[in-house]
């Protein structure tokens, strides 16, 4: 393979690369928001729950 | 209807005066941004070194620049001024949201083309760029842009105004918004000063014009009445 | 239930995403002219796709939450916008790259990275100033106008973008797209179906959150209540 054609395929392993970053970094950062907002949610409801009794 | 109609206009070109009226008291609004045009217009003289054909080539993005900040600055007072004991909400419930919308923005309009106006010397003066060649189709370019700007301006500074950082927000929603707007000013501007303007496209800007006006006059029942 | 629905779209997305891959790097003749960047594309532009269609989506939601003021609309507007911002982000990258291959240069303005990236920052804008407004009824309301606002700006971008490559004599490098060869659509068209399907999947898991959110408010006021 000549050398351009070398580089043309580190650039498309980046390309892919940054493409797959950034839609994991995105899934990741949905799940720890929505673990933080089930934590909150749960701490709430026996909040609630024990003032009720 | 039609009486409707008049009362709006009344009541906006009432508001328009009375927003006119507060800041000729204290000019605070008009001096600041005034003084921001400035101030940048002499930063920019001396951040780049141009020769006189790149001054030339540079004129239009650097005068619309210039009067997009100041713009923000006008803007952001225009329903901010209401906070104060309540003022937003009397008007609220007195006079219909289109009515305040169009006076304020008419008062952001007239204020920002007193800047731009005073401004336009100082650009003469500090580029050496003559602006009185081809003033008629300037003050036209002039005219639709400062309007394109205050109508989105005061749509979103009836927006922000109950917006946490309103100053920094508000600029960081404007600009993007207006950014066509500009480029097509900019564009226009940079062709009249340098005589190759093609007219034709204040197209852009009517366009920009006529669609955010009809949608900030149609929205702001829903911003302003919750 | 819908945790079902969630997994099932996000395993058959990623399911079709990956067998794509495996088609687009071993199976599929690439063009002698463009090299192997070329394969970039089927991410590149699916990603616009995608990011313009939740785009879309936002709008209809917001318009939506102005007309029926229900917060379900509210929270598909914002989830639509998260995720539409994020494949946004993905084709700017992508783009940047493959411009960097074809041109030498990371950013060239042209015509169609440079509205992408005007959408990116207007609905920037809109994910900034949610968070500023306390009171859910405003922050729906507001954020609805915006995301209106920016969807109207969008035609005129392309108006002004067009206009100014023009005026700068900039012919403006694309990212050449047109014209696919048929050996290229089914790739092509599965990346598109396979981004829809793991953004659906995501927006899901947001609307969800949303409904959580509104849960730990009302809950909120039920403790001070008590």
């Amino acid at each position: 393979m000549s050398p351009v054609d070398i580089t043309n395929l580190h650039f498309l392993f980046f390309g892919y690369s940054a493409a797959w970053i950034i839609m994991i970094a995105f899934v990741f950062l949905l799940v720890q928001r929505g673990r933080r907002i089930d934590r909150e949610l749960s701490r709430l409801k026996s909040l609630v729950e024990d003032k009720e009794k | 209807m039609k009486s409707g109609l008049r009362k709006g206009l009344a009541a906006a070109f009432a508001i328009a005066r009375k927003d006119l009226r507060t800041e000729w008291r204290t000019r605070e609004s008009l001096n600041a941004s005034l003084s921001f045009a400035v101030v940048i217009l002499v930063l920019f003289s001396f951040a780049f070194d141009l020769d006189r054909e790149e001054k030339l080539a540079i004129s239009g993005g650097l005068l619309w620049l210039v009067y997009a900040f100041a713009g923000a600055l006008i803007v952001n007072r225009s329903f901010a001024r209401e906070l104060p004991n309540d003022c937003l909400e009397v008007l609220i419930a007195s006079v219909p949201a289109w009515a305040i919308f169009l006076g304020k923005a008419i008062a952001c309009f007239l204020l920002l083309l007193i800047v731009e106006f005073a401004s336009l010397p100082i650009f003469g003066l500090f580029y050496n760029i003559s602006w009185i060649g081809s003033l008629l189709p300037l003050l036209l370019v002039i005219a639709l842009a400062t309007w394109g700007i205050t109508v989105v301006g005061a749509a979103l500074s009836a927006v922000t105004v109950n917006v946490r950082l309103r100053e920094l927000m508000l600029p960081v929603l404007l600009y993007p918004l207006m950014i066509p707007l500009l480029i097509g000013a900019m564009e226009l501007t940079t062709g009249l000063l340098n005589g190759n303007a093609v007219l034709s496209d204040v197209r852009l800007l009517i366009v920009f014009d006529v669609m955010f006006t009809s949608l900030a006059l149609y929205l702001i029942e829903f911003i302003l009445v919750i | 239930m819908r945790e079902k629905i969630v997994y099932t779209l996000g395993i058959l997305g990623t399911i079709l995403l990956l067998w794509n891959f495996y088609n687009i790097f071993l199976v599929i003749p690439i063009d002698a002219l463009q090299g192997d960047i070329f394969r970039i594309i089927f991410i590149h532009v699916p990603a616009a796709i995608t990011a313009d269609t939740f785009y879309a989506v936002a709008v209809i939601a917001s318009i939506g939450f102005l007309v029926r003021k229900n917060f379900a609309w509210d929270s598909l507007a914002v989830s639509a916008v998260e995720v539409g911002t994020m494949f946004t982000l993905v084709n700017l990258a992508t783009g940047s790259i493959w411009g960097r291959v074809e041109w030498g240069i990371w950013w060239a303005w042209d015509a169609r990275m440079t509205s992408q990236l005007m959408l990116f920052l207007l609905y920037l804008g809109y994910l900034l100033m949610r968070p500023a407004i306390a009171e859910p009824q405003q922050r729906g309301t507001m954020s609805a106008v915006l995301a209106i606002f920016a969807a109207a700006d969008i035609p005129i971008v392309t108006m002004a973008i067009r206009l100014h490559n023009v005026r700068t004599q900039h012919p403006g490098p694309v990212l050449e797209t047109g014209g696919l060869a048929p050996v290229y659509w089914p790739p092509f068209l599965t990346g598109i179906v396979a981004f829809l399907l793991l953004g659906t999947a995501m927006i899901l898991v947001r609307l969800h959150q949303e409904t959580s959110r509104r849960e730990i408010d009302s809950l909120r006021r039920e403790l001070h209540a008590i």
